[in-house]
């Protein structure tokens, strides 16, 4: 095996050998065990990245005769292998203490290990298949997180219906992976040729798209990550999160060369019509974690437009600086969770996830609190912050691309980036409402004495960690400049990032001016108080249909339930078609036949056999008359003899 | 002395023959066959003798002469046969001698 094979491999099989170890070894020591698989990865992993700054690691090997398959790692792939082990090291950790009273512990951490390791063969897949294979891991294993507790029903089918969702989009995924392979012939990710412009190109461009989007949860397919919820928060941190859902993310980043210019303005509207809608969606929720999923959904969406808009490099910066806001706020909301799960687990009706049995918590839980508002910053847009850097850089990069395409015919491009601006205004509201909600305020129903208990410090590393990722000088020197990103240079070369032009500080002070907007938006509207505050734990369903709209996540569920409904429907029509159509004229196919047959047989019987029969009853009669002659007595014999005698002398006679 | 016309004694051994024929034919037991054998071979002698007043060389009597004698040597043989035959098979009747046939 060469030298990066063997990288590749012990970097995949750490975290696969460390969960299944620790599955089979049972819950006693699952936490230790899972982290002795991952550490020695996270090292691998690290080395990778040093490593590919000098060349891309490739493994190409022949599977069948004349078929190349391969690995490539380059830049962006090891930083995001580390960034995946980084992540997912932390959620290990805070998993440790979140789920130590799980009996299944072992179980948990069995499947965490297998997710983590198809996520990194996800990303160190060159060939398009091997990236099929693991896409479709990586939702199996995302099905299985879920659907931990699976005893609970609702749990389950929330992990079915997750699943669903994302099989009709890997449909269109296949489609375009089986093009590019059969039919285009680019079977290899790192070595993409666009440009052409045919129906394939565009139908393959199309349904690669179509994949990304399922597993990032953009509209249509949104309604998936909601659900996802269901999942232990922990999961949720690192799959719905940081990992998993910026996938789509990373596949269109991976084949946006490839992309035609349709193919790409279709995916900006998306992006932007999803973050939209999610940013919407998550104004008016009351579980602190569906809040958290669909400001996930709106983000990726910031994510595919910058990709649709071309700026892909701001896509990739915010899809690291997300991974560490994002899967912060997620565990800080679990570490909440957990709070008052151990809080009140003997009252089975009460709702841990429930915001409107929080509020004040910001005493007992100090150190959660101050994790959640530097990510709640960061994700809101505010400038010192992280998420300010990578979504100005998108911001930017859409505006300019909206200015270029609206000069070029497409009148719709303003709408784009304008709902992009809009979303940075929704985005620090909802997080801003959830911040106070949470945190501030009076204490809601009886926890009136909350016992002070603050997580433990190894629940703390991971939130130290991801909070301090979130601000801005982990990620960029500058805090106000969108290019100054330290991985920037290492990733894309000198040639990247925006310019600083006119439109980048516009885009900076508009940004700035939307994101201090929302927050006082959100402190008018929900500060410690305030008569929604106050009001908050008699908060219903809302009733208007425009908050009902956005409550329900605009009803994409239950599309979903009644286009699988109508599915059923339909499924039924062609049940009773089957049966009394289809059935019928099998059935009369078969009488016909063995009518058909019998007449077949009477004639088979009667004529042809009836033929053979009368020949051989022929011959028997012609054969009987002659063997009378040879009958074997010497004078029938003889009265032949004579008789034939007479005859000749007859004969000669006339 | 008036001459017996030819005639006379060809339908005599036409008759004969007939008789003889008749004989093997219907007859059953082997015996009577050899005698209408006998009787057919008679016939024949005896158109050699009527032809042979017609012929002044006398060659159809020398020829009935041997015919006689071979006609005796023949029923000796013949009768031998028979007689083992009989011994062998406890009967002289021809139907029921068909060993040849299976």
């Amino acid at each position: 095996m060469t030298t990066p094979a063997i990288y590749i491999t012990l970097v995949l099989m750490f975290p696969l050998l460390g969960g299944v170890i620790t599955y089979l070894s049972g819950s006693k020591n699952a936490s230790r065990l899972s982290l002795m698989g991952m550490l020695p990865g996270a090292v691998i992993a690290g080395f990778l990245i040093y490593q590919s700054h000098d060349a891309s690691l490739v493994v190409r090997w022949e599977w069948l005769p004349g078929y190349e398959f391969g690995w490539c790692i380059d830049r962006i792939s090891a930083v995001l292998i580390g960034l995946v082990y980084l992540v997912s090291l932390l959620v290990h950790l805070f998993s440790a203490h979140y789920l130590s009273h799980d009996r299944a512990i072992h179980r948990y951490f069995g499947k965490l290990g297998f997710f983590t390791a198809s996520m990194i063969g996800l990303l160190a897949a060159d060939h398009f298949l091997l990236v099929f294979i693991f896409w479709e891991l990586v939702g199996f294993s995302s099905y299985l997180l879920i659907g931990f507790w699976y005893e609970d029903v609702e749990k389950a089918v929330a992990a079915r219906k997750a699943f669903m969702v994302n099989r009709v989009a890997d449909a269109g995924l296949l489609i375009g992976v089986i093009l590019m392979v059969t039919e285009l012939n680019q079977p290899f990710l790192s070595s993409l040729v666009g440009g052409e412009s045919s129906l394939l190109v565009h139908l393959a461009g199309f349904g690669l798209m179509i994949g990304a989007l399922g597993k990032s949860a953009q509209f249509p397919f949104s309604g998936w990550l909601p659900k996802a919820m269901a999942g232990p928060t922990p999961v949720s941190a690192l799959i719905h999160a940081a990992t998993m859902v910026a996938a789509g993310v990373y596949l269109l980043i991976r084949v946006a060369p490839f992309l035609s210019p349709p193919v790409l303005n279709t995916t900006a509207a998306i992006g932007a019509v999803t973050a939209f809608m999610a940013a919407v969606s998550a104004l008016t929720q009351h579980d602190i974690k569906k809040v958290l999923a669909y400001s996930t959904i709106s983000q990726l969406g910031y994510m595919v437009m910058g990709i649709g808009a071309g700026a892909y490099q701001a896509s990739l910066f915010h899809l690291w600086t997300h991974a560490f806001f994002k899967a912060g706020l997620f565990l800080a909301a679990g570490a909440v969770i957990h709070y008052l799960h151990t809080l009140k687990h003997t009252d089975s009706t009460f709702d841990a996830q429930d915001m409107r049995t929080m509020g004040g918590l910001k005493k007992v839980l100090p150190f959660t609190h101050v994790a959640f508002i530097i990510c709640g910053l960061a994700l809101s847009g505010l400038p010192l912050f992280s998420g300010f850097l990578s979504k100005e850089g998108i911001l930017s990069g859409v505006w300019l691309w909206a200015i270029d395409h609206s000069a070029n015919g497409y009148w719709w491009a303003y709408l784009v980036s304008d709902l992009a601006f809009v979303t940075a205004l929704l985005t620090p509201i909802y997080i801003g409402r959830q911040i106070l909600l949470v945190f501030h305020g009076t204490p809601r129903t009886a926890l009136e004495k909350l016992p002070h208990m603050e997580p433990l410090g190894l629940v703390k590393v991971p939130l130290m960690v991801l909070s301090v990722g979130a601000l801005w000088l982990v990620n960029a020197l500058n805090p106000l400049d969108a290019g100054g990103w330290w991985l920037s240079s290492f990733l894309f070369g000198d040639s990247a990032g925006p310019g600083h032009g006119s439109i980048q500080v516009w885009t900076m002070m508009l940004s700035i001016a939307l994101a201090v907007g929302g927050l006082a938006i959100s402190y008018i509207f929900y500060r410690p108080g305030s008569m929604r505050s106050l009001g908050y734990q008699m908060a219903m369903v809302p009733a208007k249909w425009y908050r009902r709209l956005t409550f329900e996540g605009w009803y994409l569920e239950s599309i979903y339930d009644g286009l699988s409904g109508n599915y059923i429907k339909v499924a039924k029509a062609a049940r009773i078609f089957d049966r009394k159509v289809i059935d019928w004229l099998v059935n009369a196919a078969g009488v016909s036949t063995v009518v058909f047959s019998k007449a077949l047989a009477v004639i088979d019987r009667e004529v042809v056999d009836g033929l053979v029969n009368f020949v051989a009853w022929l011959f028997r009669g012609v054969g009987g008359v002659f063997t009378k002659i040879q009958s074997g007595k010497v004078q029938n014999q003889l009265i032949w003899m004579v008789l034939l005698l007479l005859v000749l002398v007859l004969w000669s006679q006339f | 002395m008036t001459q017996i016309p030819l005639t006379y004694y060809l339908i005599l051994s036409a008759f004969l023959l007939c008789s003889g024929l008749l004989i093997v034919l219907i007859k059953k037991n082997a015996v009577f066959v050899l005698i209408g054998i006998e009787l057919m071979l008679n016939a024949a002698n005896l158109n050699l003798v009527a032809f042979s007043k017609f012929d002044p060389e006398l060659n159809g009597q020398v020829f009935a002469i041997f015919s006689v004698v071979i006609a005796a040597a023949e029923a000796a043989i013949a009768l031998a046969i028979l007689l083992n035959i009989y011994k062998t098979y406890d009967t002289s009747d021809l139907d029921d001698l068909n060993t040849l046939k299976h």
